[in-house]
């Protein structure tokens, strides 16, 4: 040891035998991190297989059967057998498949985000309130607006999910810039995170307010938003959807460095050289990006945020956040579009409610996974 | 060669206050921190010594003056800059979930890597350097979660040996880790000190720990500083000083705290050895005076240096016994 030491960090190992002994443990390790890296690089591989054959499975299932064959020409081409086919696949299954699959990403990812930066395994997207302005917004149209609005809103025509997604995203807007506001002031992040879930009270107290004066049947409409789903977004509107999602997966993308730093808590990420105002900032920003896109689009999803990133750590058996983005993607979409074709029931005319899937099926799947992972500690 | 590593222009550390006057917890301070050196902090409980070194480490504001790193305000230089000058290890382990202690000892490279924190063939040595000079290769596959507070305090020193800055922080290091633990890790401070061209500045509560191995103590006290070598602190009476409680004083001649008893009954011990002495200690700690005359009120007597037997003498009356318990059971029933 003191040899070694003498030479200062950098330098060459002192005595032979130590240099032996110290390569053999090393070769030893390498090896057993090589396969450690191979086996999750095999994970991923597998999650984008996975991933692929639901797409598939996504776009072949619907009311209407329409061979494999036709709905791959469709993808493709443009054309199929029958132009209703066509026009099936491209305007309504496409859509609906590819906003399950960014609300997916924009979920798993931000909750991966949430939950490193609070450190807190109970943190979820929503913590920071931005849901929740979401939902004041959607509040506000549903249930305020005069009766000519009421109809339009009941049968959900186009312009009225155009109408909830400007007001939910209008929401969001607001308090995502309070939200900053408050994130440039704080010192810690327990501040931030008290002050969010706060306002998220204040803002249902607003909800439950509009609630219990409005009309039995501006609820329902209320109530229809909350459930959630994935088949509101039009192909027009896709793009918007996917800018921002992508927007805010390429901010978390560049913050992986800072994100492992912060696994070990604000002082010590801080002492290896992270900026811990720009990061906040990012963090913050990035999710609030993400969740006030998902939320004005598809609803207040519930569960995937808060699971996926468990699911990734489990089965990775990593914190990583290198390995862990890439995995809280794919597995976020993964669950997403699961959760989609199965709420809408193959073989039956039912649709069940989206929150009622992702939280009936997926929790019990985490229970296990976390039992597991803490070995029952 | 300049060998200072860290300098503080009078500095004044405490806390702001919006609507009060500012709690100052020391002020004029003119430290240094030198090369090769390892530095101890030394003070009562709540007398500051976690705000200074967050305030050495650029993470609190001072009140006053400023903390130079080579002539270079801490404060104005730029986070990843500061990450490659000064590392720093705190009490508190933080919850590492599925962390291995390789990849924790890896994040002391964050400061040299690129964006997505890559680690280079360079990167990959210091790891296993650092890992080395902690003596910690062994717990690389090992998860953090799962190793004792000795190794994962172990491994978060080699983080920071990692970090490849030349000056290291430590906010009470051993707090959570018993005696030998403790020694281990003083013992690998020093040596990176020493060797490694280090300057290690280390808040401890174990004075003996730091007396024996720190190269230079501060000891903190009344809102100032005095810096200067162990011994000499002891022998001109400012370590007495820096602890000074009632009914506890300093005692110089052994280097440990002792408990001012008041004066009880008198017993004189005589013999030698380690028997005689841990009568004493005994005796001591049960409120009696160890008197040197043999006109004492008790007198015990270790019959042989080795022998199984004490003898006792009270009032002039002589009793045998097994063992240093029966010793004081019979001088409690003695009721001198």
């Amino acid at each position: 040891m003191t040899q070694l030491a003498q030479q200062g960090p950098g330098t060459a190992l002192a005595s032979r035998e130590l240099r032996a002994t110290v390569s053999a443990t090393l070769r030893k390790r390498s090896t057993l991190a090589g396969i450690g890296i191979g086996r999750q690089r095999l994970i991923l591989l597998l999650m984008i297989v996975v991933l692929g054959a639901l797409l598939m499975t996504s776009l072949a299932l619907g009311s209407v059967s329409i061979p494999l064959d036709n709905i791959v020409s469709a993808l493709l081409s443009g054309h199929s057998d029958q132009s209703a086919w066509t026009n099936i696949v491209l305007k309504f299954r496409l859509p609906k498949t590819l906003t399950a699959m960014l609300a997916g990403m924009a979920l798993g990812v931000s909750g991966l985000l949430m939950q490193t930066y609070f450190r807190n395994p109970l943190a979820e997207p929503f913590v920071l309130g931005v849901s929740s302005g979401a939902s004041l917004g959607v509040a506000l149209v549903v249930l305020s607006t005069a009766g000519g609005g009421s109809a339009m809103l009941a049968g959900l025509g186009l312009a009225g999910d155009l109408l909830l997604s400007a007001a939910a995203g209008l929401g969001a807007a607001v308090t995502m810039s309070l939200v900053l506001l408050v994130a440039l002031r704080v010192r810690s992040s327990l501040t931030l995170l008290i002050m969010g879930l706060m306002f998220g009270y204040l803002v249902s107290a607003i909800v439950s307010l509009l609630l219990y004066f409005a009309r039995p049947e501006r609820i329902q409409a209320y109530i229809n938003w909350t459930f959630g789903s994935f088949s509101g977004v039009t192909a027009a509107q896709l793009p918007i959807l996917a800018g921002i999602v992508m927007a805010g997966l390429l901010m978390a993308a560049t913050m992986v460095k800072p994100l492992n730093a912060l696994l070990l808590g604000e002082d010590y990420a801080r002492s290896m050289g992270m900026n811990l105002h720009r990061t906040r900032l990012g963090i913050v920003l990035a999710t609030a990006l993400l969740v006030s896109a998902v939320t004005a689009f598809c609803g207040p999803i519930a569960f995937i945020g808060i699971a996926v990133p468990h699911l990734c750590r489990g089965i990775l058996r990593s914190s990583n956040h290198r390995l862990l983005l890439p995995a809280t993607c794919l597995v976020g979409a993964i669950v997403a579009i699961g959760a989609s074709i199965i709420a809408e029931m193959p073989g039956h005319n039912l649709v069940l409610p989206l929150n009622v899937i992702t939280a009936l099926l997926g929790a019990p799947v985490v229970m296990l996974v976390i039992l597991r992972q803490f070995r029952g500690r | 060669m300049n060998d200072t590593m860290l300098e503080t222009r009078g500095l004044a550390i405490g806390y702001r206050r919006a609507r009060a006057s500012d709690i100052r917890l020391a002020q004029g301070l003119n430290l240094q921190l030198q090369r090769g050196k390892l530095t101890g902090l030394l003070g009562p409980n709540g007398i500051g010594k976690s705000t200074l070194l967050r305030t050495l480490a650029g993470m609190h504001a001072p009140l006053d003056g400023a903390v130079y790193l080579a002539n270079e305000k801490v404060r104005t230089l730029r986070p990843r800059e500061l990450a490659k000058r000064l590392s720093l290890v705190l009490t508190d382990a933080p919850r590492m979930g599925l962390m291995t202690g390789y990849e924790l000892v890896a994040l002391g490279r964050l400061p040299h890597s690129d964006w997505l924190g890559k680690l280079s063939a360079n990167d990959l040595q210091m790891i296993e350097w650092a890992l080395d000079a902690v003596s910690a290769t062994a717990l690389a596959g090992q998860r953090v979660a799962e190793v004792s507070d000795g190794q994962r305090q172990k491994l978060m020193i080699a983080r920071a040996l990692a970090q490849d800055a030349k000056l290291m922080l430590l906010d009470e290091p051993t707090a959570y880790l018993d005696l030998p633990r403790r020694m281990d890790i003083m013992r690998l401070l020093r040596q990176l000190a020493r060797h490694g061209g280090l300057a290690i500045l280390v808040s401890i509560h174990d004075l003996d720990l730091a007396l024996r191995n720190c190269d230079q103590l501060w000891l903190m006290q009344n809102g100032t500083i005095t810096a200067g070598v162990p011994e000499d602190l002891v022998l001109d009476g400012n370590l007495g000083d820096t602890f000074k409680t009632d009914g506890i004083s300093f005692d110089d001649s052994s280097g440990t705290f002792v408990i001012e008893r008041v004066a009880g009954h008198g017993v004189s011990v005589s013999g030698n050895g380690a028997r005689a002495l841990w009568m004493r200690r005994a005796l001591e700690r049960t409120g009696y005076r160890i008197d040197k005359h043999t006109n004492a009120a008790a007198i015990a007597t270790v019959e042989r240096e080795t022998g199984p037997e004490w003898q006792l003498r009270v009032n002039g009356q002589q009793s045998r016994h097994q063992n240093i318990a029966a010793v004081l059971d019979s001088l409690k029933d003695a009721k001198l």
